[in-house]
């Protein structure tokens, strides 16, 4: 799959409000105008129909449309096959490539084989539409390499390397090493992983973390990786400390950003 | 649904205990190190004491026991090692392999988080965790029988 050129966001995700909703779009809307072309839509088990919905419009306005089910964090099996079949036909003929894991379903949450559960997901993307590509993923760590083992993968996400002090050039020289000829395409998040979070790094501002992710995005397309920025911190949709946290377009602020 | 679990533990009584030779839980839980054998029995036990969390009543408050294994709920890790086995329990069931082996890599989760999901109620814990995935794992099962995908490249 050719992804030269792709500079995508994420995630956009099925707004529970009019205000969420809302949000996304103006988020969108910026996001296009700093020259972002795609989005990873991202289905949670929710009810499909509202997220096929902004998948088609997206598809409409020109966005490329990757998809991704993200699985509950405590619990990978939360959704059967049928039900992300389901919500795999609603959605996925407007989009124009899907990963195959995606956080919780993320290969180093697997430890040795997984091929099973990546089999079932694939083999549902593939029986709803026949001719997706499917985006597998690298996560690198420690100088060391966990793959989907997937040979039919049309690209594949670059995971943990996305950060400040990695540099495209010398990554791209390390999969050249191991013989890895794919089209990458590098999660984008920021200084260091759960800068907002885990991590809580004081005194970083919207707009710091912003100009990171932007410096990050070029250091690695000048090396020429594709990106896919996240607009958060990479927790997710869940509570920290007792206080909401998302990564999604329906509670980000990058459009004020720059204010 | 009992049934059910108890082939479930009859799979990993077989599959673990043949399939480990040496213990790669080291420092990955808050075990009691002074249990007899304390590899052998993390090795044979942990799969187990996933399900008999499940479906016996052994959720005491501060210590979960099975056999001569003890686990300390405030343990850092102990949620994510269960929740983590559920992966591998699918790809073992699928193969009929056994555990492959075990990792925390990537599941950074915070001291807090972690304490505030083991003070939830039992009830609660087991309902959110526990149930509905094997309740569903069942059908992840059968699926595996009924997907294929090509491994031709789709451009």
């Amino acid at each position: 799959m050719n992804l030269s050129g792709v500079r995508a966001i994420a995630e956009v995700s099925t707004p529970n409000t009019i205000e969420e909703s809302k949000n996304q779009e103006s988020e969108l809307a910026w996001a296009k105008a700093q020259g972002y072309n795609s989005v990873l839509l991202v289905w949670r088990g929710e009810s499909p129909l509202q997220l096929s919905s902004i998948a088609s419009t997206l598809k409409t306005d020109g966005w490329k449309v990757f998809f991704a089910y993200s699985p509950n964090e405590g619990n990978l099996f939360d959704r059967t096959p049928a039900q992300i079949q389901e919500a795999a036909s609603l959605i996925l003929p407007h989009c124009d490539a899907a990963l195959l894991g995606w956080r919780a379903s993320s290969v180093p949450h697997f430890s040795g084989i997984a091929t099973s559960y990546y089999k079932v997901i694939g083999g549902i993307y593939r029986s709803v539409k026949s001719d997706i590509p499917l985006i597998g993923e690298t996560f690198i760590k420690n100088s060391s390499i966990d793959d989907i083992e997937y040979s039919g993968r049309s690209a594949t996400l670059l995971v943990n390397v996305g950060y400040e002090g990695y540099q495209g050039k010398a990554i791209a020289g390390y999969l050249s090493s191991k013989k890895r000829t794919d089209s990458f395409l590098v999660l984008v998040i920021g200084k260091v992983p759960y800068y907002d979070t885990i991590k809580m790094i004081k005194g970083y501002t919207l707009n710091q973390a912003f100009l990171d992710k932007q410096k990050i995005e070029k250091n690695f397309s000048s090396a020429g990786f594709s990106t896919v920025t996240l607009v958060g911190d990479g927790y997710g949709e869940r509570a920290f400390n007792g206080l909401p946290h998302s990564d999604s377009l329906t509670h980000s602020q990058f459009r004020n950003s720059l204010k | 649904m009992r049934k059910y679990l108890l082939s479930l533990l009859s799979i990993f009584i077989l599959n673990t205990g043949t399939i480990f030779t040496q213990d790669p839980f080291d420092d990955l839980l808050g075990i009691n190190t002074n249990v007899p054998n304390p590899a052998v029995v993390k090795v044979v036990d942990i799969p187990v004491l996933h399900i008999a969390l499940l479906d016996l009543d052994i959720f005491s408050p501060d210590v979960v026991t099975f056999g001569t294994l003890e686990l300390q709920k405030s343990s850092l890790r102990l949620f994510n090692v269960l929740s983590l086995q559920s992966t591998n329990l699918f790809e073992s069931l699928v193969t009929g392999t056994g555990i492959q082996g075990m990792s925390i890599q990537g599941m950074n989760v915070s001291i807090s988080n972690i304490t505030s999901k083991i003070n939830q109620s039992k009830e609660a814990w087991m309902a959110n965790i526990n149930l509905q995935l094997f309740s569903n794992i069942k059908d992840w099962v059968d699926a595996s029988k009924m997907y294929t995908i090509s491994s031709k490249k789709i451009h």
